[in-house]
């Protein structure tokens, strides 16, 4: 009887333990949070200025990406409004796609000479 | 500074490339046995329909179509337009003859050292007799090309052979804009037009590239009008996620060039219809 109320007591005490711990972890994160900086306008505009000089380059080479200027225009429109942590994402968002398209511009630089029917070496495939 | 270097690069690459290229001769040769190949039962003539030529029942819808063809109002406004005096008295006839002129352009203009199109050469007219040019989509503009692209059927596509320095930059520059793949797709015009050309994406039959200049301005049933060459580029451009050029940019202008040269030989048939 005792050893079973112990054991009672054990789990009680274990369950209590754990959801101590629980709380304490999620106050200690809502605090970080709370006390984390915040995205500024400073760091919002940053990540649009490169996203915009990115995106330039990209035009300059001819390449440039419909999906990124859609996403440039995107974290434009949140920065109008003062939404830092949209304009981030955005921003982030633009600068992938239009990074990706000058990688593009670089490959086609040669890679297009290769392909038929002028490239001499290549065969057309059956027609399915 | 990172994206200084690569443009620098780049344009390095532009430099030397031009070097080494094939003569259009040889491509248009190239380009013509492939299809040849490709359709061996398909006269390399009736490709001047596009995938028409491809499709026997679309074809046959197609035809039903013409013998009532939606572009025949902006013929007429065309005719119209054509014999509209200007403030100076004259009108297109000053410029374009008969209007049996498709078959005159594009062309490489050594003066202005750039291609000339048909509506480029529409706008100078315009211009030289005092009046304001009109918009390249405009619906003056689809109208007279229209009109005159109609009275110039059955004329054959026959662009001179580039040669010298500046009109082989402008092929090349319109070749290899045919060969680069662009867009977030990462297609290239040569992708569907070549490589897998004649296959199907979607509902849509891929069609040879020696038709692709013949027939415009062409009433699109998805624009629900007519509309020009680079207005069906800029469709292609957008449709692969890539960022389209204006209407008559130099861009795309080569690469009108370079399309025609392949198109040598063929009938010119505008105006028509798409879907």
């Amino acid at each position: 009887m005792e050893r079973t109320y112990n054991k009672k007591m054990n789990t009680t005490g274990k369950k209590v333990a754990t959801t101590i711990a629980i709380a304490f972890v999620l106050f200690a994160a809502g605090g970080a949070q709370s006390g984390a900086p915040s995205t500024t306008e400073q760091d919002a505009a940053a990540a649009l200025h490169e996203a915009r000089s990115a995106y330039q380059t990209s035009d300059q080479l001819g390449f440039a990406w419909r999906p990124a200027k859609l996403a440039l225009a995107a974290a434009e429109a949140a920065l109008v409004v003062g939404d830092y942590a949209q304009v981030l994402e955005h921003a982030a968002q633009a600068r992938r796609l239009a990074d990706a398209s000058i990688a593009q511009a670089e490959r086609e630089a040669s890679a297009w000479q290769g392909r038929a029917p002028f490239d001499t070496n290549h065969q057309p495939r059956a027609l399915k | 500074m990172q994206h200084l270097a690569r443009i620098a690069i780049a344009a390095c690459t532009l430099i030397w490339m031009p070097f080494l290229y094939a003569d259009p001769a040889s491509d248009r040769t190239a380009l013509r046995d492939f299809y040849a190949k490709r359709f061996p039962d398909i006269p390399l003539s009736a490709h001047k329909d596009g995938a028409y030529a491809l499709n026997a029942g679309a074809r046959e819808q197609w035809l039903e179509l013409e013998d009532f063809p939606p572009y025949e109002i902006e013929v007429d406004e065309g005719a119209e337009l054509f014999t509209t005096a200007f403030a100076d008295g004259t009108d297109f006839s000053a410029c374009f003859r008969d209007a049996r002129v498709r078959q005159d352009f594009p062309r490489f203009d050594a003066e202005q050292a750039t291609v000339v199109t048909l509506e480029m050469a529409v706008n100078a007219c315009l211009h030289d007799h005092g009046e304001a040019p009109w918009d390249y989509g405009s619906a003056e503009m689809n109208a007279l090309t229209a009109y005159i692209a109609f009275k110039s059927r059955g004329q054959i596509v026959d662009l001179p052979t580039p040669q010298t320095a500046a009109e082989m930059d402008a092929y090349n520059a319109g070749k290899r804009f045919y060969q680069s793949r662009r867009g977030q797709l990462n297609f290239a015009c040569s992708n569907c037009h070549v490589q897998i050309v004649g296959n199907q994406l979607r509902a849509e039959t891929l069609s040879a590239s020696i038709g692709h200049v013949t027939h415009w301005p062409t009433y699109r049933f998805k624009w629900q009008e007519l509309g020009g060459l680079h207005l069906r580029f800029q469709e292609c451009n957008s449709q692969v996620g890539a960022e389209p050029f204006q209407l008559q940019s130099e861009v795309y202008r080569n690469l009108e060039y370079f399309l025609t040269f392949m198109s040598n030989g063929m009938q010119w048939n505008g105006p028509t219809t798409r879907k």
